[in-house]
């Protein structure tokens, strides 16, 4: 390699593998990433190391489990390598760009190695959505009417449909812009201030990571988005009133199904949207002349749950692969082309990634490239783990902190989930049950059953004999200073 | 020195500008210091961990696998 190599790291927040176009989804959710796939690696069977975000993205920027550095902490230690350090230190220019995820601030120590980190975190964004009557008389009156009607059987849910309607119309009596209702800078907003960086960088090689909240709830998506995916207009309102509905809390999974396929329709059209923002950015390399000798991988934190297992969003306890599969579109300079179908852990992205740009990876990094081996016609790993807290909503608050952990192992065939608070496994066979719905039967698949138990074995011994106390000390530093209030 | 607390000697500069910065809102230096130490030594989660992987081992034993 002549000249080194640049890289660009899309992250599509909440983005389903089995929504994508080039994995398969019938609706064109996604026909630039579609082209892009004839010259690209394409890993069908790409796997979050955790879920939700704060637990997947230590895996894509530093090569390492959620819980390597103990339950109790979160984000990335100071002074842990991660990718944008290793190509900082040798020599590259950094920049990020974070559609104002706060998860992924310098809070958390996301910052680290970018000479620029632009996160989009500020007060103004987002204050339309989703306005409500809050606080005051109306309110107090609303929660005595709640505890009443409760006592009335249906009438309780009867009221909360009218009460919910009623703030919706409060709510959505003065007018809003799409980007006034996104708690989130869209897409082309970043990519804007990327194409400015780029130019302030020329003539460096750049690593320069992205990433978007487009397809995150609430899901705002243009009418372009919705004219190109075919789905019958909806208008603002409706859109907030989707949002809205769906994000209630408390209410029965019957009444949302009746949202189901409108709230997902808007989750396409969100894809699409993104699809559509990276050909321009694209379409911006190539005019800088810079697309040759880029490197351009994308993928997603991990995917969105719409009531597949019974429940919403992204919760830390659900391993299955609405949540887990994710996207992996990994474009090289040479074009080279292939889909690989074993799994591939997102643990073993930056190590991969490093190594499309023969830079070597840390020792530090727990995954490892088989990147050469894949170009030469090899395959992913043989499973993919996947650890979390179940029921952790909420890391930052201490009581979430402590929760049991849930480990998943995903083969192409098998996935098991062993939850740690019941002590029991749950096995599925993913070719006769894609869904995931029916649990093999305690006793049966044995082999499989004990192959899956030995690797969770073998993942918790590697847990504890490859922890590294100095990281952990670093990062509980980290939090002390940030709880202190001597680190904002 | 009491039996239980042990007597350390620290730079003065090192105190001085602990207390300034945290003493208020940890009521003194030692308190201060005291809260530091514990929260770098708290093991619940690591005792989790050990007592997780000892609940994998005896899922395998009741499965008869090892």
């Amino acid at each position: 390699m002549s000249r080194p190599r640049s890289l660009v790291l899309i992250t599509v927040d909440c983005l389903r593998a089995d929504h994508s176009g080039f994995l398969g989804y019938p609706r064109p959710t996604t026909p630039f990433l579609d082209s892009l796939a004839a010259e690209s690696l394409i890993f069908r069977n790409t796997i979050a190391a955790g879920v939700p975000t704060y637990y997947s993205f230590p895996a894509i920027m530093a090569g390492r489990y959620p819980l390597a550095l103990g339950r109790d902490v979160i984000g990335l230690a100071p002074g842990e390598p991660t990718l944008a350090s290793v190509l900082h230190d040798a020599g590259y220019a950094t920049g990020a760009f974070i559609a104002a995820n706060p998860y992924l601030s310098a809070r958390f120590g996301y910052a680290a190695g970018f000479e620029k980190f632009e996160d989009f975190l500020t007060a103004e964004r987002g204050t339309a959505h989703g306005k409500r009557a809050e606080g005051g008389v109306g309110t107090r009156l609303n929660a005595s009417l709640m505890k009443f009607a409760g006592r009335l059987g249906p009438l309780g849910g009867l009221y909360d449909e009218l009460y919910f309607r009623y703030g919706m119309w409060r709510a959505n009596r003065t007018e809003a812009t799409l980007d006034e209702l996104r708690p989130y800078p869209a897409a082309n907003i970043l990519i804007e201030g990327a194409v400015k960086w780029l130019q302030e960088v020329a003539g460096r090689p750049f690593f320069l990571w992205l990433h978007f909240m487009d397809t995150h709830l609430p899901f705002y998506p243009g009418q372009a988005a919705q004219n190109d995916l075919g789905v019958p207009g909806v208008s603002l309102s409706r859109m907030q009133f989707l949002n809205g509905y769906w994000n209630r809390k408390g209410i029965a999974r019957q009444r949302l199904r009746r949202y189901r396929e409108e709230i997902i329709g808007l989750y396409d059209c969100s894809i699409r949207w993104v699809d559509a923002q990276v050909g321009q950015f694209v379409g911006a390399l190539r005019t800088a002349g810079i697309w040759q000798n880029c490197v351009l991988a994308l993928t997603a934190d991990h995917g969105e749950e719409f009531l597949e297992h019974g429940d919403r969003f992204h919760s830390a306890g659900n391993l299955h692969d609405e949540l887990t599969r994710v996207p992996l579109l990994l474009r090289l300079p040479t074009g080279a082309k292939r889909e690989i179908e074993g799994p591939f852990s997102t643990l073993h992205l930056p190590a991969t990634l490093l190594q499309a740009l023969e830079v070597p990876a840390p020792p530090e990094f727990r995954g490892g490239s088989s990147l050469a081996k894949i170009l030469d016609g090899g395959d992913g790993q043989d499973a993919a783990v996947t650890e979390g807290l179940a029921r952790a909503t909420n890391p930052q608050r201490a009581e979430a902190e402590l929760h049991s952990r849930v480990l998943g192992v995903r083969e192409r065939r098998y996935r098991i989930v062993f939850d740690f608070r019941t002590r029991h496994e749950s096995l599925y066979d993913l070719q006769n049950d894609p869904q995931e719905l029916r649990p093999l039967p305690a006793g049966t698949e044995t082999i499989v059953r004990r192959r899956l138990l030995e690797r969770c074995r073998q993942h918790m011994d590697e847990a504890e004999h490859r922890r590294d106390p100095q990281a952990r000390m670093n990062l509980l530093l980290d939090d002390l200073r940030f709880s202190s209030g001597s680190r904002s | 020195m009491t039996e239980d607390s042990r007597e350390l000697r620290l730079p003065e500069e090192l105190c001085r500008a602990a207390q300034e910065r945290y003493g208020a809102r940890y009521g003194g230096l030692e308190p201060f210091l005291e809260f530091v130490l514990r929260q770098l030594l708290r093991d619940d989660a690591a005792r989790m961990d050990e007592a997780e992987q000892k609940i994998i081992e005896e899922r395998l034993k009741d499965l008869g696998y090892i």
